[in-house]
C-alpha cells in the first residue's frame, strides 16, 4: 500500500499504516472515549471488549461513555495495545502475516514477492530511492512476529523486529524514508 | 570362617581374581569380604615373638551365583564370537551372555537377590562368574538352528529344540524361546501310520496350496547347503487358507497348534525384531505370519509394510545380510542377521508400493478360495488328529530329509536333483499358462526357477515318505503355473505403474486433460471437437463450452492450461517440451520426476513414447500459421482404449521398460539464447528500410569524431552497439559512430529484423513511445507487475488478454515478447534468432517496475540519449545494457565464461557451471557478509577520545578487487568432509566457533563472536589460519569434486574465473578508469555510475539468481574475499603501528585521527589518488561524508543513528 501525504521517516509507524490504513497519529490523539467506541465497532460489544482488556462490561461501558477519561495504570498497557489491535485492519493483519515468504534467509526464496518496501535506502554509501525486498528474507514466524510486536508494544517495537530482518537482508541497510510498503 | 574352607583360594589374598579382599563359596552359598586381623597384644605371636596377620572372612552375600556351564560360539572363520554362561541365583537360571555378564546388565535385568542394587558388588559378583566358567569344560553354543559344522565331522542339524543330528554332539542352541522348544521336541508316528499315507491324506484333502507349502517347508531344510533365493508370499482373501498354507509347512520340523506359532507377526513385530527371529529360524519352516494390509490403510502403515518386505525379500533375494549395522566406533560390524531358509509371508493385501523388483524376488500365490481346503485341517486339527498322526507323520518326514541330507556324501547334489524335478515339473505348464516366459525380460525366468525349486521340496517329501514324486508334483505344478501367470501380471503392471515413463506420461496428459490443465486444439490451433480423435468428448479433451458463436450458432469451447494440438498428420498429439514438463511437474506423478524441459523430450523417445522417425526428440509442426518445435506423442500412448484395446501387447512398436529411469542431458530443445548466439538468417526477415544518408542529429554531432562529417558514416561493416528509434527514423550507434536511417517503420516484424541485421547478436534498442505507438505498441506498459502476486481469478469466463497490433504482427513473422508482456524493458524472442530489447524510456518508473537496481536511463531521457548511454555500456562492457546493472553484469558473466563464450586459453574447453543455487550445500543460504562493526564506546582508549575528529578511508572499488582475486569453483560443491585445508580450493568449510585474536577488531569469522559453528567460504578461513586458529577448529567442508581431463590429468577445482584478459572485472575496471569521476558530463557521469553498480549489483544478482546465472557460492566467495582483504590490512596497521579502525562499515575504516587532512594520518603502506588521478583498485580515499568529528561519532553508530546507551 501506498503511504499518503508525506513519506514516513519512521519505520514503525510506516508498518502501522500499512497494518490499518491510518496514520499512527490517530491512535495517539485519540481519546479514551473514541478508543473504546473503535474496539467495540471492531469486536461487536462491550462483553468481548472488557474480555480483551480483563476488566468488567460496565467499565467498558464507562469507558465508551466518557465516564472514565483515563484507564487505570494498570489498565493502560492493555487497553493501548487493545486500541492498535482494534485500529488494524484483519484483511491486512492477515496479507502481512503471510508476507514472510521465506523459511529462513534461503535465497531460493527471493525474488518470490512478500514484503517489499519503496524508499530511500541507504547501503554504505549507495543512497537511492529503490525497492527492497526482506519479505524474502522473512519468514511468517517473522512476519507474525513484527504484527505481535506493533500491537503489544507499539510502532517501535515493531520496527525494531522488522529491523532485524532488514540487517539480515544486507547488513548496514539504513531505510531514511518510506513511501510505499507492499505485501 | 578360614580360609581354607572357601572355594578358591588362589593366588595369595586375591580370592576373587579381579577382586581382591572378597572371596566365595558354592555350596553353601555365600561371599565374603576378606580382612586382614592382627591378634591382639601378647596374643598370636609366632615363635620369634613378632606378631603374624589373619585373614576374616566376613559374610556379605548369603547366596552366590553357581554357573553350570560355560558356552562358546564361534565365527563362520572359527575365530571366537562370544561366550554364554548357564547362571542359577537362587534357584532362578538363566544363560546370560558375555556381553550382559561385562556390562552388567545380566544383576540387572535377569536375576533378583539382595545385594545387587550396589554396583561393588555387582562387580564381584562378575568375577565370581569368571572364574567359575574358567574352571567349566567349554560347550559349542550355536545361535541357530540348521546344519553347522560342529567339529571337522560332518555338518549336523540343530533342531529348535537343542538336538544335534545325527551325531548327537554336545550343542547347546542359544536363544530359542520355550514354546519353539517344546514345539520341537521329537514325537512318534503312531503305529498303524505311515508317512506315506499321512502324504496322500494331505495331498488328497488338503489343497495344493498347502502341499506347495510343504514343499517349501522341505526345501527349507537344505537351505544353507543350497539356498533357494526367493521368499514365498501367501496373500489372498479372508478365509482362502494363507496361514494354513504356511503351517502345513512348518508341520515338517514343528508340532501343530492353534493360533500357529509364528516365526515372527509381520504386523507386531518391529522390523529389527523380525530381523532377529528370522535369523534364528535356519533351515526349517517358517512362517512371517498376518501381514494385515488393507488397500485403504493410512500411507504410514503401507510404508512400514513395504520396509519390511523390503528387509526380508530383498535380502533373501540377494542373498546377504539382512542390514548391516555398525557399532557406535563406526567401525565394528554388529551381529550380522541373515535369512537362512525359504520366508513364507502371509498377507491380507500387498501394499501397492511393493516394487517390481520384489516381486522378481518372490514367488507369489494369489490364494483364492479352494486353494487351500482350510475346513479340513480345522477338522483335523479339532478332532486331535492333526496333533496324533497328521503331525507326527509329517514330523517323520521332516525328520528323514534331515537325516538323508545330513547323511549324505554330497547333500547340495540330492537338492540339485530334487531342484531339477521341480522346475521340470513346473516348466510344462508354466510354458502352457505363461507364453514366452523363458524369454521374457520382466524376471519371470528368476520367479519360474525358484518356485521350481520350491516345489523339489515336494519330491524331497515323497523320497522320504516312500511315494511316488510324480503324481505329488502334477498335483501342484498346475495351480502353481497359474497362480505364476497371475504374478507375471502383476509384475507388468507394478513396472509400467512404477517405471515405464510411457504410461506415465500418458496418465499424466490424461489426467491433466480431463482436470483442465491442459486442453486440446485441432491441427489449426482452433477449439472444438470436430478435430479431436475418434472417440473422445470436449471433456476429455480439456474443453468447456462457453456459449454459442451468435453468427454460426456452433458451440464454441475453451481450454485452459497447456495447449495440446491434436496434428494426425504427424501421428499423435503435438507439445512443446517445455510445456509438458510443466504439466509433468504439477501433476507431481514421481514417475516423471527427475527430467528437465530440455531432457524430457529425450527420455520420452527413449521409452518410445514419441513418433519415431527423426534424430531428435521434437519436431517442427505447423499449427495454424506458426511452426513451433514440438514433441508428438502417438495417441495410442494417452488413450490405449481409444481403438477397444487398451493392451498394446508384445507387438508394440517400441518395446517398454527401455527407459533408465534418470535424467539424462539429452538432446537441447533449440533454444532461444539471447544476445550471443551467431545469427542464422531468417527467412522471416523483410528487406530494412533503405540506408539514407542523413544529417546525425544534434545530439551525436558531438560524438561524431571531429574531421569525420556525418555524412560518411554508415553502418556497412562496423559493429552497431545501440539504436535509438524515433518517428522520424532510426539512429544506429557505433563506438564513435552514429548513422540514421529515415523514415520509421510502422511494423514490429520490420523494425526487428532491420535491428537483427545490424546487430547480429541482438541488443538494446530504445525507442519513443510514440514511435512504439507507431509499431502498435499499447499507449501505456501492460506487463505483470514484477514480483506482484498474481491477481485473483475473476469467477465468470476469463477473459483472454487482448493483444496490441505489435504482438499480433510479431507473433505472425515469429516473434515473441517477454512472458510478462509489454513493459517499459521488452525482449523479443525468436526462433533461431539473436534477442532484441527494446526500451521505451517514458515509461520507465522504477518505482512501478519494482527495480531495486541502480537507475541508469531515466524517462526524461529521450530515445536516442537513451541510445547514446546503451551504446556507450556496451562499448565498455561488451554486453548489451538490459534493465538493471546487475542483470547486465550477470550477462557479462554468461558471455565471458558460458557455452557460447570466447574460446580462448584455459577456458578453451572448459564451460563454467554457470547455473546452480547451491541445493543441499552451504551455498542455498547467505555464509558471508560485509563487515559492518563499531568497536563498543568500552573499549575506545582516552587517547581516541582525546582526538578531534574520526576520518573514514574507503577502498577503492572493493567488490571489484575482489571479483579479481576471488578464486570461484568450475563446478558445483559436494560435501567431501575435512581432510585438510586447502586455500586454492573454492568452497564452504565448517568452522566450530567464533575467532577473535584482535581485542580491537571484530570477530574474523563475520559473525558478530556468535557462538558456531560457522560455514565460512575458503578465504575466511585462510585469513582465520593466517591469523591463529587452529585447524582443528575446521571440522567439515563442502568442495568441488576432482575431475580429470581425457589424458587423466587433475583439472583445477576453481580459478580466478573473473580475471582474465580481459575477464569480465577487468572489463569493468578498464571502464570505470577510462571515464573520471569529475567528468561534467552528465552522460558520461551515468556511464560511470552504472559501470560502478554493474560489479556491485552483479555480486547480489549471483545470489539471487537470473534465467541464466545463479551462483551464490561465487557471491559468497567474492565478499568473503573482500571482507578478508580490507581486514588483513587493518590488522597488519594495528599490529605495526598501534592504530586500531574505531569503526568499519563495509568498506570504509574509520580511525580516530588528530587532523582531517589524509595524506598526514594515512597508514604506511596506504596509498591515497595522486592529485587529477583517477582512483584506482588498491588505493583509498577520504570522501567528505567519511570525516566526523569525535562527538558526532560519540553520538552516531554505525547506521548513522543516535547511539543506543
Amino acid at each position: 500500500m501506498q503511504i499518503r501525504g508525506r513519506a514516513k521517516q519512521d519505520l514503525g509507524e510506516a508498518i502501522f499504516q500499512a497494518l490499518s490504513g491510518r496514520a499512527y497519529s490517530s491512535v495517539e490523539k485519540a481519546s479514551t472515549q473514541e478508543a473504546a467506541k473503535a474496539m467495540v465497532d471492531r469486536w461487536g460489544s462491550t462483553k468481548a471488549v472488557a474480555e480483551r482488556l480483563g476488566v468488567s462490561v460496565r467499565t467498558v461501558e464507562r469507558y465508551v461513555s466518557g465516564a472514565i477519561q483515563n484507564p487505570s495504570k494498570r489498565n493502560r498497557d492493555q487497553f493501548a495495545a487493545a486500541h492498535r489491535e482494534a485500529k488494524i485492519t484483519p484483511g491486512r493483519k492477515q496479507k502481512a502475516a503471510e508476507s514472510g515468504t521465506a523459511s529462513g534467509p534461503d535465497r531460493t526464496q527471493t525474488g518470490t514477492g512478500g514484503l517489499a518496501i519503496f524508499g530511500s535506502v541507504r547501503v554504505s554509501e549507495d543512497e537511492r530511492d529503490r525497492w527492497i525486498t526482506p519479505g524474502s528474507h522473512m519468514t511468517p514466524a517473522e512476519a507474525d512476529g513484527i504484527i505481535d510486536a506493533m500491537v503489544q508494544n507499539g510502532p517501535e517495537a515493531a520496527a525494531a523486529a522488522l529491523n532485524t530482518v532488514i540487517q539480515r537482508y544486507v547488513p548496514g541497510m539504513h531505510i531514511n524514508y518510506i513511501e510505499e510498503i507492499d505485501y | 570362617m578360614t580360609a581354607e574352607n572357601v572355594h578358591p583360594l588362589r593366588r595369595d589374598r586375591e580370592l576373587v581374581p579381579g577382586s581382591p579382599g572378597w572371596a566365595y563359596q558354592v555350596t553353601p552359598p555365600q561371599v565374603f569380604k576378606v580382612e586382614e586381623t592382627r591378634p591382639a597384644k601378647g596374643k598370636g605371636k609366632d615363635e620369634d615373638g613378632a606378631r603374624g596377620t589373619a585373614l576374616e572372612f566376613r559374610p556379605v552375600l548369603t547366596w552366590c551365583p553357581e554357573v553350570s556351564k560355560g558356552l562358546i560360539t564361534l565365527r563362520p572363520n572359527g575365530e571366537v564370537d562370544t561366550w554364554y554362561y548357564r547362571v542359577s541365583v537362587q534357584g532362578q537360571r538363566a544363560t546370560i551372555s558375555h556381553r550382559e555378564l561385562m556390562a552388567g546388565d545380566a544383576w540387572r535385568e535377569r536375576f533378583r537377590a539382595p545385594g545387587l542394587g550396589f554396583r561393588t558388588w555387582r562387580e564381584v559378583l562378575t568375577n565370581i562368574v569368571l572364574d567359575q566358567a574358567e574352571r567349566l569344560p567349554l560347550t559349542l553354543a550355536v545361535t541357530r538352528t540348521g546344519w553347522h559344522h560342529v567339529t571337522d565331522q560332518p555338518a549336523v542339524y540343530v533342531s529348535a529344540d537343542g538336538r544335534a543330528r545325527p551325531t548327537g554332539d554336545a550343542v547347546e542352541l542359544i536363544g530359542a524361546t520355550a514354546e519353539l522348544e517344546t514345539a520341537a521336541a521329537p514325537v512318534q508316528l503312531p503305529e498303524g501310520h505311515s508317512a506315506a499315507d499321512v502324504l496322500a491324506r494331505v495331498a488328497t484333502s488338503g489343497g495344493w496350496a498347502p502341499l506347495f507349502g510343504i514343499a517349501a517347508g522341505a526345501r527349507s531344510f537344505g537351505q544353507t547347503i543350497r539356498p533357494v533365493s526367493a521368499a514365498l508370499v501367501v496373500w489372498g482373501d479372508p478365509n482362502t487358507g494363507k496361514t494354513c498354507t504356511a503351517v502345513a509347512g512348518r508341520l515338517l520340523a514343528l508340532a501343530p497348534c492353534w493360533p500357529p506359532l509364528p516365526t515372527a507377526k509381520m504386523s507386531e513385530d518391529t522390523v529389527t525384531d523380525i530381523e532377529a527371529k528370522v535369523d534364528f529360524e535356519a533351515d526349517m519352516p517358517t512362517l512371517l505370519d498376518d501381514l494385515a494390509l488393507t488397500l485403504d490403510a493410512p500411507m504410514l502403515v503401507q510404508r512400514d509394510a513395504v520396509a519390511k518386505l523390503e528387509r526380508i525379500i530383498r535380502a533373501i533375494g540377494n542373498g546377504g545380510q539382512m542390514r548391516g549395522r555398525r557399532k557406535r566406533d563406526g567401525i565394528t560390524a554388529q551381529t550380522q542377521r541373515h535369512i537362512r531358509t525359504i520366508p513364507v509371508i502371509t498377507a491380507q493385501s500387498l501394499p501397492p508400493q511393493m516394487q517390481a523388483s520384489l516381486f522378481r524376488r518372490a514367488v507369489v500365490l494369489r490364494l483364492v478360495r479352494g486353494d487351500a481346503h482350510w475346513r479340513w485341517w480345522e477338522k483335523v486339527h479339532k478332532s486331535g488328529e492333526l496333533a496324533e498322526v497328521i503331525g507326527p507323520g509329517l514330523r517323520a518326514i521332516g525328520d528323514r530329509i534331515i537325516s538323508r541330507l545330513a547323511e549324505a556324501d554330497d547333500p547340495g547334489a540330492v537338492l540339485a536333483e530334487a531342484d531339477t524335478a521341480g522346475q521340470t515339473a513346473l516348466s510344462t505348464h508354466v510354458d502352457r499358462e505363461v507364453p514366452g516366459w523363458a524369454d521374457s525380460e520382466t524376471g519371470m525366468v528368476g520367479v519360474v526357477s525358484m518356485a521350481g525349486a520350491m516345489l523339489g521340496g515336494l519330491a524331497l517329501a515323497a523320497d522320504a515318505a516312500g511315494v511316488e514324486r510324480g503324481p505329488l508334483l502334477d498335483a501342484v505344478a498346475a495351480p502353481l503355473a497359474r497362480s505364476l501367470a497371475v504374478q507375471a501380471d502383476t509384475m507388468e503392471d507394478r513396472r509400467q505403474a512404477t517405471d515405464d515413463l510411457k504410461t506415465a506420461i500418458g496418465d499424466i496428459i490424461r489426467q491433466g486433460l480431463v482436470s483442465r490443465r491442459a486442453f486440446l486444439t485441432g491441427p489449426d490451433g482452433t477449439l472444438g471437437t470436430a478435430h479431436l480423435p475418434g472417440g473422445l468428448t470436449a471433456q476429455a479433451a480439456g474443453l468447456r463450452e462457453v456459449g454459442q458463436d451468435p453468427h454460426i450458432g456452433m458451440v464454441r469451447f475453451e481450454g485452459a492450461g497447456v495447449a495440446m494440438h491434436y496434428v494426425p498428420a504427424y501421428g499423435g498429439i503435438a507439445v512443446r517440451p517445455s510445456a509438458l514438463f510443466d504439466l509433468a511437474r504439477a501433476s507431481g506423478d514421481s514417475r516423471a520426476a527427475g527430467y528437465t524441459a530440455k531432457s524430457i523430450g529425450s527420455a520420452l523417445k527413449r521409452a518410445g513414447a514419441l513418433v519415431p522417425g527423426s534424430a531428435r526428440p521434437v519436431k517442427r509442426v505447423t499449427i495454424g500459421g506458426s511452426q513451433p518445435w514440438c514433441l508428438v506423442i502417438p495417441e495410442s500412448v494417452i488413450w490405449p482404449d481409444l481403438d477397444g484395446d487398451a493392451d498394446p501387447g508384445p507387438d508394440e512398436e517400441v518395446p517398454h521398460g527401455q527407459d533408465d529411469g534418470g535424467p539424462s542431458g539429452g538432446e537441447p530443445e533449440p533454444e532461444i539464447s539471447p544476445a550471443v548466439r551467431e545469427p542464422e538468417p531468417s527467412n522471416k526477415q523483410t528487406p530494412t528500410s533503405p540506408v539514407v544518408q542523413a544529417t546525425p542529429p544534434a545530439e551525436f554531432v558531438n560524438r561524431v569524431p571531429a574531421g569525420e562529417t556525418a555524412s560518411a558514416v554508415t553502418a556497412q561493416g562496423r559493429p552497431v552497439l545501440a539504436a535509438g528509434v524515433t518517428e522520424q527514423g532510426i539512429t544506429w550507434i557505433g563506438s564513435d559512430w552514429a548513422t540514421q536511417d529515415d523514415g520509421g517503420y510502422d511494423s514490429l516484424p520490420e523494425l526487428l529484423a532491420a535491428i537483427v541485421q545490424q546487430m547480429p547478436k541482438g541488443g538494446t534498442v530504445a525507442i519513443d513511445a510514440s514511435a512504439a505507438a507507431r509499431l502498435g505498441y499499447p499507449g501505456k506498459p501492460v506487463n505483470a507487475r514484477p514480483g506482484g502476486k498474481p491477481a485473483a481469478k475473476s469467477s465468470g469466463t476469463p477473459k483472454a488478454r487482448k493483444e496490441c497490433r505489435a504482438v499480433i504482427e510479431a507473433a505472425g513473422a515469429g516473434w515473441q515478447p517477454s512472458a510478462a508482456g509489454i513493459g517499459a524493458w521488452t525482449a523479443w524472442h525468436g526462433p533461431s534468432r539473436p534477442s532484441v530489447v527494446i526500451v521505451v524510456p517514458e515509461w520507465i518508473d522504477p518505482r512501478a517496475m519494482r527495480v531495486s537496481g541502480a537507475p541508469y536511463l531515466r524517462s526524461d531521457h529521450d530515445a536516442l540519449t537513451a541510445a547514446y548511454l546503451l551504446a556507450r555500456y556496451r562499448e565498455i562492457t561488451g554486453v548489451p545494457f538490459v534493465m538493471t546493472a546487475g542483470t547486465s553484469g550477470t550477462n557479462m558473466i554468461r558471455a565471458a565464461l558460458g557455452p557460447d563464450r570466447m574460446r580462448t586459453g584455459r577456458r578453451a574447453r572448459r564451460s563454467a557451471l554457470l547455473k546452480w543455487d547451491g541445493e543441499g550445500t552451504p551455498a542455498a543460504s547467505i555464509q558471508e557478509r560485509a563487515c559492518v562493526w563499531d568497536r563498543p564506546l568500552a573499549q575506545l582508549t582516552e587517547d581516541e577520545r582525546s582526538r578531534p575528529n574520526v576520518v573514514g578511508f574507503d577502498v577503492v572499488c572493493q567488490f571489484l578487487s575482489a571479483m579479481v582475486m576471488a578464486v570461484l569453483p568450475w563446478d558445483t560443491l559436494t560435501n567431501t568432509g575435512f581432510v585438510g585445508f586447502d586455500a586454492s580450493i573454492p568452497g564452504y568449510w565448517q568452522v566450530s566457533g567464533p575467532w577473535q585474536p584482535y581485542e580491537l577488531l571484530p570477530d574474523l569469522t563475520g559473525r558478530a563472536g556468535a557462538p558456531g559453528p560457522h560455514l565460512l567460504s575458503t578465504p575466511t578461513v585462510a585469513h582465520l589460519l593466517e591469523h591463529g586458529m587452529p585447524e582443528e577448529m575446521i571440522t567439515d567442508a563442502w568442495l568441488p569434486r576432482l575431475r580429470r581431463d581425457k589424458e587423466g590429468r587433475d583439472l583445477p577445482r576453481g580459478g580466478r574465473l573473473l580475471h582474465g584478459s580481459p575477464g569480465v572485472a577487468e572489463l569493468i575496471r578498464d571502464g570505470l578508469m577510462s571515464i573520471d569521476p569529475a567528468t561534467p558530463d552528465a552522460d558520461e557521469a551515468a556511464v560511470r555510475e552504472v559501470v560502478k553498480a554493474t560489479f556491485r549489483e552483479t555480486v547480489g544478482m549471483l545470489q539471487r539468481g537470473t534465467k541464466f546465472v545463479h551462483r551464490p557460492d561465487w557471491a559468497d566467495a567474492i565478499i568473503g574475499t573482500a571482507r578478508t582483504t580490507l581486514l588483513r590490512k587493518v590488522a597488519k596497521v594495528g599490529k605495526e603501528t598501534g592504530m586500531w579502525p574505531v569503526r568499519i562499515n563495509h568498506d570504509c575504516v574509520y580511525y580516530a585521527v588528530d587532523t582531517t587532512d589524509p595524506a598526514a594520518i594515512l597508514p604506511d603502506g596506504w596509498k591515497l589518488p595522486g592529485p587529477g588521478q583517477i582512483p584506482k583498485l588498491g588505493q583509498w580515499t577520504v570522501k567528505p561524508e567519511n570525516v566526523m568529528s569525535m562527538d558526532c561519532f560519540l553520538a552516531t553508530d554505525v547506521h548513522g543513528d543516535p547511539r543506543k546507551v
